[in-house]
């Protein structure tokens, strides 16, 4: 069989990049027993260790409250506009965080930020532990909201329905139905909200700083700059992360066997005299939550001095930036490396996807599992380990490559499942059909697989690109100097020079996630994107 | 044309057994159905024979070549020379339905020209003249069908295999197809086994009959023979 080969093949390369490096960070920390457990045990590492678990806490609980709150408002309410906000709910899933962060800076800096200038200086303060949680939360909440209406809109309503008939109330058919179906969902997805928390890097940097919280992964990368020795106790630190994910192990779900079923229309639920007031607050949340720090990015970009919206005071100076060489390198590097990085993964996450939906055995989902251990790894961690892995006997410090074989190993499990999902969906006579008619197998692969795939084939491609081109965390630990990404030049730009350059390339960066979503959705016919 | 013969052929999935010790001979030029209930094995039959399910015993034999033997002889299905017709039809979304039916010549190499030659000639075999430009997506049931059919012909296969073909179609449109099948049998001689759950069905169309039952084969004869043995089926 042609395949055998593929496989042995996908499986050392996910060995190679992406397992490899983490093995490195396991080994690289408890090289030394006695120093490992003296780090591990010290004030730092659980000042570090109790901030970031603060930190997940807090922002998992909101994240479901708003999430969830959302989900079940629009998909069994007759809240006004429900199609519309589902789209609009859900725009926060594609930005990365540290813009949210860089837009929140512009909104609620003490100093200068338009909310302070606009209700006076300091009403609000985004450097601080309520702040950073706060974004955190907006950047995260869509997880929540995604996964919950999904699982309500599969469960049958007739359940709920159901529980009308039996005289209950709203409130009590949304606390003994509703809630209970939702409940698997919510756990899942508070899990991914904490994952994405511990491993978040660029929104505590830029906003914990100035307020002296220290997490544990700036701790981590602030080890690596500063330390001669940094690179093992940035290892051991790295260890503590990994706690974190057994955490969602910890909690027990209940799955429900009712979740499926023929799905009626659900009979929505009249807010009656709220309708007014519920549609409002959810106004007020997307005007906050998603237009006020859009704008704040955008309005930011054209103004002379940060935080004074006056005419005289806009400009389009600001974008020469631009054309600096630095800025216009960087941007030119994360193109090519995220172009790069998406070509590999699509055909490296093809060949994964092939083995597992049409393979059928173990093997193939032995591969997607792997494949998708560094996507849910901390950037922090892959890049310590991707840093150790890759410095002997083959050293690929400072160089592109890295940097390339960072963003396939983190993100070539996002192109194995889209391709999966298409490969899913192709009734398997085709091909057969083709086998008959005397086709090889790479004959196949030419004529009938790849263009049966190829819409999903160019979705998985831009979902590599997109948090490709604009990554941060590994970036930031892997570039050396000259090699600067979109990332990193935003960080060095808001973190030295201000935040209206900044906010000049975070507008283009908005803007390539923009057009990337756009295509992701057109190339799959709505599936993925929004 | 060229007989087909299946020597002990033995298939389980698992501890399941689909196929037990099957012996059977469609000899060069006739035309033989598999007819049994749903779950009978007569399916991963005609899989075997197409080689896309591999025996774990027997022989099976396409003329003088061995396709599938214990020893370790295997030929691919690509390289069987078998024409096959899926119940789903199988026709590619993506390609019209020229393209379609000239397949198996484009993997063989031949040149543009002269495939759409062969599959003009093939398609107003099956009475299709005047929709080689359509996409899949608008031609009805039983004009895909047709296409799925053209493909299967178009090469002169040693075998033609038929699983269902007719099984998605109204029962008006059912009865044309099949005699329509039959005739083109005829006119050509191809060898053909035919896969129906269908009683009436093969007794019109065949010139053997196989019951099968459970994996196994319960009676073989001549639609004539399974009239007057209606308990048999």
């Amino acid at each position: 069989m042609a395949s055998r080969g593929t496989f042995w093949f996908a499986l050392l390369l996910l060995c190679v990049i992406g397992l490899h490096p983490l093995l490195r960070v396991l080994l690289e920390a408890t090289e030394d027993g006695p120093a490992y457990l003296e780090t591990v045990f010290s004030a730092d590492a659980w000042w570090a260790l109790w901030a970031t678990a603060r930190l997940a806490g807090a922002t998992t609980l909101t994240a479901v409250i708003i999430g969830t709150a959302l989900a079940w408002l629009t998909s069994r309410t007759d809240l006004r506009g429900r199609g519309a906000l589902r789209t609009v709910l859900t725009i926060p899933y594609i930005v990365p965080p540290y813009i949210a962060a860089v837009a929140w800076i512009n909104l609620a800096n003490p100093q200068v930020g338009l909310l302070n200038t606009w209700f006076g200086a300091g009403t609000v303060n985004i450097y601080s532990f309520t702040g950073l949680t706060w974004v955190l939360s907006l950047s995260f909440y869509p997880y929540v909201f995604l996964t919950v209406r999904g699982a309500l809109e599969n469960a049958d309503p007739s359940l709920e329905d159901a529980a009308k008939m039996s005289g209950a109330g709203t409130w009590r058919v949304f606390r003994d139905v509703s809630l209970p179906l939702m409940t698997p969902a919510i756990v899942s997805s508070g899990g991914l909200v904490l994952m994405a928390t511990v491993s978040a890097f660029g929104a505590p940097a830029l906003l914990g700083n100035p307020a002296r919280i220290e997490v544990l992964s700036t701790r981590i990368y602030e080890s690596l700059t500063s330390d001669l020795d940094g690179i093992r106790y940035a290892s051991s630190l790295a260890t503590l992360l990994f706690l974190f994910a057994l955490v969602p192990l910890l909690i027990p779900t209940t799955r429900h066997a009712v979740l499926t079923g023929k799905a009626s229309r659900p009979s929505l639920v009249r807010l009656g005299r709220t309708r007014g007031l519920v549609s409002g607050l959810v106004g007020m949340f997307i005007l906050v939550a998603v237009l006020l720090p859009a704008l704040a990015v955008c309005l930011t970009a054209f103004m002379r001095i940060a935080g004074q919206f006056t005419w005289a005071n806009l400009t389009l100076e600001n974008f020469a930036v631009l054309g600096t060489t630095a800025t216009s390198t960087a941007v030119m590097n994360s193109l090519a490396l995220g172009g790069g990085a998406a070509t590999v993964s699509v055909m490296l996450g093809g060949a994964i996807a092939f083995i597992h939906v049409r393979g059928k055995g173990r093997a193939g989902s032995l591969l997607s599992s792997l494949a998708s251990i560094p996507l849910a790894t901390p950037g922090t961690v892959l890049g310590v380990g991707l840093l150790l892995a890759w410095t002997s006997p083959v050293d690929l410090r400072n160089t592109a490559w890295l940097l390339l074989l960072a963003y396939v190993a983190k993100y070539v499990a996002l192109a194995a499942r889209a391709i999966g999902e298409g490969l899913g969906t192709i009734d398997g006579a085709l091909p057969e059909a083709a086998r008959m008619s005397g086709a090889g197998a790479w004959f196949r692969l030419r004529t009938i697989w790849i263009p049966l795939t190829l819409p999903s084939i160019a979705a998985g491609w831009f979902l590599v690109f997109m948090p490709s081109f604009s990554e941060l965390t590994m970036s930031l630990i892997l570039v050396g100097p000259g090699l600067d990404t979109i990332g990193t030049r935003m960080f060095e730009l808001q973190e030295y020079e201000g935040p209206t350059a900044a906010s000049v390339l975070a507008t283009v960066v908005l803007g390539f996630i923009i057009l990337s979503n756009v295509c992701v959705r057109v190339l799959s016919r709505g599936r993925y994107g929004i | 044309m060229h007989t087909l013969s299946l020597k002990n052929v033995s298939k389980a999935y698992g501890d399941n057994p689909v196929i037990r010790d099957l012996n059977l001979v469609v000899e060069a030029g006739s035309f033989l159905s598999l007819l049994g209930a749903s779950g009978c094995g007569k399916t991963t039959a005609l899989r075997l024979v197409a080689g896309l399910e591999t025996p774990d015993r027997g022989v099976i034999r396409i003329g003088d070549r061995t396709v599938f033997d214990q020893a370790g002889s295997w030929v691919p299905p690509e390289r069987r020379r078998i024409g096959m017709v899926f119940q789903s039809y199988a026709v590619w979304p993506h390609m019209n339905v020229l393209d379609n039916v000239a397949y198996p010549l484009r993997v063989n190499g031949v040149a543009p020209k002269e495939r759409r030659a062969q599959a003009r000639e093939v398609l107003s075999l099956v009475g299709l003249d005047d929709l080689e430009h359509r996409k899949p997506a608008q031609l009805s049931g039983g004009q895909q069908q047709r296409v799925a059919l053209a493909r299967g012909l178009i090469m002169r296969p040693d075998l033609l295999l038929l699983d269902e073909p007719l099984s998605n179609l109204d029962a008006k449109l059912r009865i044309r197809m099949r005699r329509d099948i039959r005739r083109i049998q005829q006119e050509t001689g191809f060898t053909v086994l035919y896969v129906t759950h269908d009683q009436e069905e093969a007794l019109e169309i065949s010139d053997r009959i196989v019951i099968m039952e459970a994996g196994e084969v319960l009676a073989i004869g001549t639609p004539e023979e399974v009239r007057r043995h209606p308990h048999l089926a």
